[in-house]
């Protein structure tokens, strides 16, 4: 998982000049971070 | 989720604005460590969203995975503190992680709170001292939680029509990713220049 993140951000680094490729991965990130870190909703699955 | 939905969209709008008027490009943080989400959040999509797993858990093994799967954002954190929001998500992060772990492994709400919340829910679907659905919340009576105002006692008023219950752990981690995205339209060369 380590590799797969580090040559994923290989990627975007090299894309990032010509390309809103960083700011989608930064925003993907952060969107997986804060779903994590966050308590959900209290529906518990009802809809 | 509507809470943080509602953060990255404010967030995105106010720094897109700020970008534009600044004249400065809008550019996300090159931030340290990603795998480390990963590594929080694979476990949680399995247990909580993916059925054929979710479904055969135990609420146990849910707590325990839950609580483990929190550690990796504390370091993901501290790689990245040199952001400013970082400390807010961080402190988010860390309060949501205290009322967990003393309330045996899930986030508490209170049976007052489902109620109102979960009004036409089939008989049966919750229980006081079970876990809520496939969620993370344990329903708990406000007199048995521990550190009560961090768990999800909050929700929004009734004429929003959206069922939602969350902490003030949430309210945190809202803040500091508005807070972020609205950072990423400013001028801060200095954090940028380091990433060089």
């Amino acid at each position: 998982m380590k590799k797969i993140t580090r040559d994923l951000n290989l990627f975007v680094l090299r894309n990032a000049k010509n390309s809103n490729i960083r700011l989608v991965f930064f925003l993907v990130s952060l969107g997986l971070f804060i779903i994590s870190a966050g308590a959900p909703d209290a529906t518990g699955g009802l809809k | 989720m509507l809470l943080l939905l509602a953060a990255v969209v404010v967030g995105l709008a106010a720094g897109f604005i700020r970008a534009r008027f600044g004249k400065h490009p809008y550019q996300g943080f090159q931030l340290k460590k990603i795998w480390l989400i990963f590594l929080a959040f694979v476990p949680q999509f399995l247990i909580f969203n993916f059925l054929p797993v979710s479904s055969h858990i135990t609420r146990e093994l849910v707590s325990l995975i839950l609580v483990l799967s929190q550690l990796p954002l504390f370091f993901f954190v501290w790689f990245n503190r040199r952001i400013p929001a970082f400390w807010l998500l961080g402190l988010g992060l860390a309060l949501n992680f205290v009322v967990i772990v003393l309330n045996g492994g899930l986030m508490p709400i209170s049976p007052e709170l489902v109620s109102r919340l979960l009004s036409d829910a089939p008989p049966g679907f919750w229980q006081v001292g079970e876990r809520l659905g496939s969620g993370k919340d344990v329903v708990l009576e406000i007199g048995r939680t521990n550190l009560y105002f961090l768990s999800d006692r909050f929700s929004l008023p009734d004429w929003m029509h959206y069922r939602v219950a969350f902490s003030l752990g949430d309210v945190l981690i809202a803040t500091g990713t508005l807070w972020l995205l609205w950072s990423l339209g400013s001028h801060s060369k200095n954090i940028r220049q380091e990433e060089q």
